[in-house]
């Protein structure tokens, strides 16, 4: 990014940047509306899902099927995320709220996907908190996203 | 400390996390044994195995030819900021090699019993190189932000 945002044609540049963002956007709904239809958003859905309830003859699903979910969602979501905090770093903000949004982010991912296992164990407590990071994740993300979609389209970039 | 450093070290992290996963699914599914990775493949009527047809083989192989590739890319290109050498061009074209082979060979093993073997030996390489990868980013990331600190 570094080297093409300062390139003479950086308004080609940025305008690619906000069609990427505005992308990114479109994956990020499309991914909570996938949670919710799938059953894997609310934490009454995914205990169900993962742990299985007797009462209504529900069988949880095995730790492979459960790993198989969370490679492909860490692969998504560690390009979602390279994505746009690379382009955040190129932000007119301070370090501090880079760095701050980034780690909080980070953190995030990895208790949403240990959540996805421990809900096995313990589906109390860990179907909260996996609905808790979730939802922390992608308000953050969707947020730093569109502050990108912002600060390019006013050229408040460095 | 330069968050751009930092945004490398925690996307290595994340793909530490890819690895993992992918070497569970590998022993799930293959294991290190020939009879193992065979019965993937050709199936087992007594453990209900089925027998894998060339596009259920695609469905699972097509997306990791340019899921992992681009992984290897993103976390290769990383070495872009740090002194280039010649190492990492070796490393960097035998990830991709083994990348291509790992993915192509159960293709081979439908039709071919006897190379079975194969899968095992570039897993491992491909594997290797992969943990290659992560440690040396991790390592050149956290030496940039202990000196910016």
């Amino acid at each position: 990014m570094r080297y093409v945002v300062q390139h003479r044609k950086a308004s080609y540049i940025k305008f690619l940047v906000v069609m990427l963002s505005i992308f990114v956007q479109g994956f990020l709904t499309l991914f909570v509306v996938n949670k919710l239809l799938s059953g894997e958003f609310f934490p009454e859905d995914i205990k169900n899902l993962v742990a299985g309830n007797p009462d209504i003859f529900l069988e949880g699903i095995e730790t492979g099927q459960i790993v198989e979910k969370v490679h492909i969602e860490l692969f998504l979501l560690s390009v979602v995320f390279l994505t746009v905090f690379s382009i955040n770093l190129r932000l007119n903000i301070k370090d501090s709220h880079k760095i701050t949004l980034s780690i909080f982010s980070f953190l995030n991912i990895w208790v949403y996907v240990l959540s996805f296992f421990l809900i096995k164990l313990y589906p109390a407590v860990f179907s909260n908190i996996y609905t808790i990071s979730l939802s922390l994740l992608l308000t953050v993300i969707s947020a730093v996203n569109l502050m990108n979609i912002i600060f390019f389209t006013a050229g408040k970039i460095k | 400390m330069k968050p751009a450093f930092l945004l490398v070290l925690m996307f290595a992290l994340l793909f530490l996390g890819e690895l993992l996963t992918a070497v569970y699914l590998y022993l799930d599914r293959y294991g290190f044994s020939v009879q193992k990775i065979n019965q993937y493949i050709h199936g087992n009527p007594e453990m209900f195995i089925q027998k894998k047809s060339f596009t259920g083989l695609l469905e699972i192989h097509l997306p990791h030819f340019i899921a992992v590739s681009v992984m290897f890319f993103v976390i290769y290109h990383f070495f872009y900021f740090f002194p280039v050498k010649k190492l990492y061009f070796i490393a960097a074209g035998i990830t991709f090699v083994f990348i291509f082979l790992n993915f192509a060979i159960p293709f081979v093993i439908l039709t071919n019993e006897n190379v079975a073997f194969t899968k095992i030996f570039t897993f491992l390489i491909f594997i290797g190189a992969s943990v290659f990868a992560f440690v040396l980013s991790a390592l050149f990331t956290l030496r940039k932000i202990y000196q910016k600190c």
